[in-house]
């Protein structure tokens, strides 16, 4: 039923369709089952220097590359077709490709089937583009953004191990204008004392510039830590006070302190608070003449609603205000920003590096807080710090997997006993009370008399005696426990308040601790024991494979000191075959070794099931990429960056993660 | 005469402080490294000043060799680290020290520990 005005839109579409297959923007080409051309586009000429006449060609004679070539080209090549034919569709995202003259090219291509009339597969439909241009253009981004990386790294590396450099004449210039100042007025060169003064407290100020740019490079290259403590905010702020009363009273300005009752402790880095505190501190004297300035702070519990849990939260809030020249609400938007004072012109009127409210920033969110600011030009500034009550330490020398604790071979000792001889009832409650807090359990006795028989009781991991008791000194009853062979090697913990070590110690008490007691150090002091006593039941041994024989020596002597024992290697195989004959408790792995070196080494451990739970601490001068770091995961317990620290600053941490490690045997 | 331990390794802070304590009527010895001033404690000094960051043998180590000896043990020992980094002070103390100053030394502050360890004057 043709009728001609239909025939001629058919014969329009067919011109069309064919107008639109020939001229698109693209390289197509339709193909049967036997991959043979039946429609191409221009482009898919163009693009591959193709004459017309491959319509009816079967393609992998169009491309003779496929065979005469690359015979392992030719069997991928076919199996992806024969897979799409099967699967409908397959695409690559990039692929490279040599084109007959030699020519290097990056291509992007799908290829899709399509239906016959009969409702079949009638072959594939391909397209493909160059993307060599693109591929160039994305190559040369992420090299410039890795210069970039490495030289932003290069640069705060730098400027970390300059500042470092610059301090060591600066105190020289410091210490030795004190001495002069202190010289003067003894001999009474009272004149020349004011100018030595001078010359000490610019270099007093150079210090402090000096350190603010340590500080902030630390904090770009990523290495600055975190170390989390105990510490009663009252007594911080008063310390504060105590540093930054000459500054204020420098511009005729009054402090004014208000402590809510509720403050209490907080747990967090002490050294980063009592900093934050004096920064905003020392800029509110700074911009602010005969006014007022204000330190408030207070506790504030909060339900969060962001925790799963909606367990109450405390936070410690710091706020700083001060009757000053004020800001902006542009200078304030860029307070925080680091090399970015409120205007150059700042810098030559006030000084300062202003970084100080940068560094700010950055140590309360690495604290888990936050700092705002509230300000009217002309009539003074806030400052606000909200700290969580009890910082997490997340710092960047998070174990990368969970540490794995030496295999315990005998079973975990039971709670620790202390034994503490006190006749002041009050003095017992607060140690049994805060002991028990710490996983010890707590005997008492009321006199020396009592004590001793119930040390022969209970024969307790360490004893807390007092020196003065009403019933018997507390000299005698340490005789009679050092007298006694059953007693003789328990640890005891002489409280005291006179300041009498020295007969102490000859009388064999292992510590001393003077009245009022503090609770960190006591508890500090029994944790000492505690490792102590699990150590002599279950010996550490540690295997140190390490190339460099210094350090090897260093940290074999570091490890002696502490009874540990170890075992060394020189690389991957001499420890592979100690192992055989010997299981350390854990390993101390340098990762560029000769022979073997570390990733090769600890591949060959994890294969190892009776090896595979021994903690491994890499010790590494390599900065450690992301592929490395993959490599590693899983493998080790600690990674500890050899060129990032001075010999002794990496023997100190080397120490300080195998007491962690060791200790977590519970 | 209270009779003081020095074991500091730069030439400069040894030669300040050694001086200053001079002035103030001490009697100061100096020891280059922790080795050393482990060997010099043994002539019993009233009280040690130990720098942390020594070469061959650090401070921690000398601390807690001169702590584990017992004709030692009793000689308070006072820490002093280049850093005022928070956990230095736990470290310090965890070695056996008696009390802790950081560097730059303030000449004041140190003076009013020593006393106060030695029960004389401040």
């Amino acid at each position: 039923m043709n009728t001609p005005s239909s025939d001629r839109s058919q014969s329009n579409n067919e011109s069309r369709l064919q107008k639109f297959v020939e001229n698109a923007p693209a390289a197509i080409a339709m193909l049967d089952v036997q991959m043979r051309y039946l429609v191409v586009s221009r482009r898919w000429l163009t693009d591959y220097g193709l004459p017309e006449t491959i319509v009816g060609q079967s393609h992998y004679d169009v491309f003779p590359l496929f065979q005469a070539w690359d015979a392992a080209e030719f069997d991928r090549h076919q199996t992806i077709y024969t897979q799409c034919l099967s699967a409908n569709r397959a695409i690559c995202t990039e692929e490279q490709w040599t084109r007959a003259d030699g020519t290097i090219d990056w291509l992007r291509w799908e290829i899709q089937t399509w239906e016959n009339d009969s409702g079949g597969v009638g072959g594939l439909i391909m397209f493909v583009e160059t993307i060599t241009e693109t591929k160039r253009a994305e190559r040369s981004l992420y090299a410039a953004k890795e210069a970039a990386e490495a030289a932003n790294r290069a640069k705060s590396t730098f400027l970390a191990n300059m500042s470092h450099e610059l301090r060591t004449p600066l105190n020289a210039i410091i210490g030795y204008s004190e001495m002069l100042v202190e010289e003067a007025q003894d001999c009474g060169y009272t004149e020349i004392a004011p100018d030595l003064e001078k010359i000490r407290s610019a270099g007093k100020h150079l210090l402090s510039l000096i350190n603010d740019i340590l500080d902030i490079s630390k904090i770009e290259a990523g290495r600055m830590d975190l170390y989390v403590e105990r510490f009663e905010v009252a007594q911080l702020v008063a310390e504060v006070q105590n540093t930054i009363r000459p500054i204020v009273e420098k511009n005729r300005n009054h402090l004014h302190v208000s402590l809510a009752p509720n403050l209490g402790s907080m747990t967090a880095d002490l050294t980063k608070v009592r900093q934050a505190l004096f920064n905003l501190l020392s800029n509110a004297a700074k911009f602010t003449q005969q006014g007022r300035i204000e330190i408030d702070a207070r506790r504030e519990v909060v339900i969060d609603e962001e925790t799963t849990s909606r367990r109450p939260q405390s936070y410690i809030v710091f706020q700083v205000s001060d009757t000053g020249i004020g800001m902006t609400p542009e200078q304030m938007e860029n307070v925080f920003k680091a090399f970015d004072q409120a205007d150059a012109s700042t810098t030559r009127q006030y000084g300062g590096t202003g970084l100080g409210l940068a560094i700010t920033r950055h140590f309360c969110q690495m604290m888990g807080g936050e700092i705002r600011v509230e300000s009217e030009l002309g009539a003074g500034s806030t400052f606000t710090i909200r700290l969580p009550a009890r910082v997490r330490p997340l710092g960047k020398m998070e174990p990368i997997a969970p540490i794995t604790p030496p295999a315990p071979t005998t079973p975990t000792t039971p709670t620790n006993t202390v034994l503490v001889i006190d006749d002041d009832p009050a003095v017992r409650e607060l140690i049994v009370r805060r002991l028990k807090k710490e996983g010890f359990s707590i005997e008492t006795a009321p006199t020396g008399k009592e004590g001793l028989q119930r040390a022969r009781e209970l024969c307790p991991d360490a004893i807390i005696l007092d020196v003065l008791m009403r019933d018997m000194n507390g000299w005698s009853v340490l005789s009679a426990l050092k007298a006694d062979p059953a007693l003789a090697e328990i640890p005891v913990i002489m409280s005291t308040i006179l300041d009498d070590r020295n007969l102490g110690f000859t009388l064999g008490a292992s510590d001393f601790i003077t009245k009022p007691i503090d609770n960190q150090r006591l508890a500090r002091l029994l944790s000492k024991y505690k490792k102590r006593k699990t150590k002599t039941t279950l010996p550490h041994q540690i295997l140190i494979v390490e190339d460099d024989a210094l350090l090897r020596e260093m940290l074999r002597r570091m490890l002696d000191v502490a009874h540990w024992g170890t075992i060394e290697a020189e690389n991957g195989r001499e420890a592979l075959e100690m192992l055989r004959s010997q299981t350390p408790d854990l390993i101390l792995l340098d990762l560029m070794l000769p022979e073997m070196d570390g990733f090769e080494f600890l591949q060959q451990l994890r294969q190892t099931a009776d090896w595979r739970s021994i903690p491994v601490v890499v010790v590494t001068a390599m900065e450690l990429t992301t592929a490395d770091i993959d490599r590693l995961d899983g493998c080790v317990s600690q990674i500890v960056q050899k060129g990032a620290y001075s010999r002794d600053e990496l023997l100190r941490q080397v120490r300080d993660l195998l007491v962690e490690s060791l200790s977590e045997d519970r | 005469m209270p009779k003081i331990l020095l074991v500091e390794d730069n030439e400069m802070n040894r030669d300040m402080l050694s001086r200053r304590l001079e002035r103030k009527g001490f009697e100061v010895e100096v020891a280059v490294d922790g080795v050393q001033g482990v060997e010099m404690a043994k002539a019993r000094p009233d009280l040690i000043l130990m720098d942390m960051g020594l070469p061959v043998l650090d401070g921690w180590q000398a601390t807690t060799q001169i702590k584990a000896d017992p004709r030692t043990s009793s000689i308070p020992i006072i820490a002093l680290t280049a850093h005022a980094i928070a956990g230095d002070r736990e470290k310090c103390l965890q070695a056996g020290c008696d009390d802790y100053d950081t560097k730059p030394v303030e000449f004041p502050r140190l003076l009013a520990k020593i006393q106060a360890l030695l029960g004389t004057g401040g």
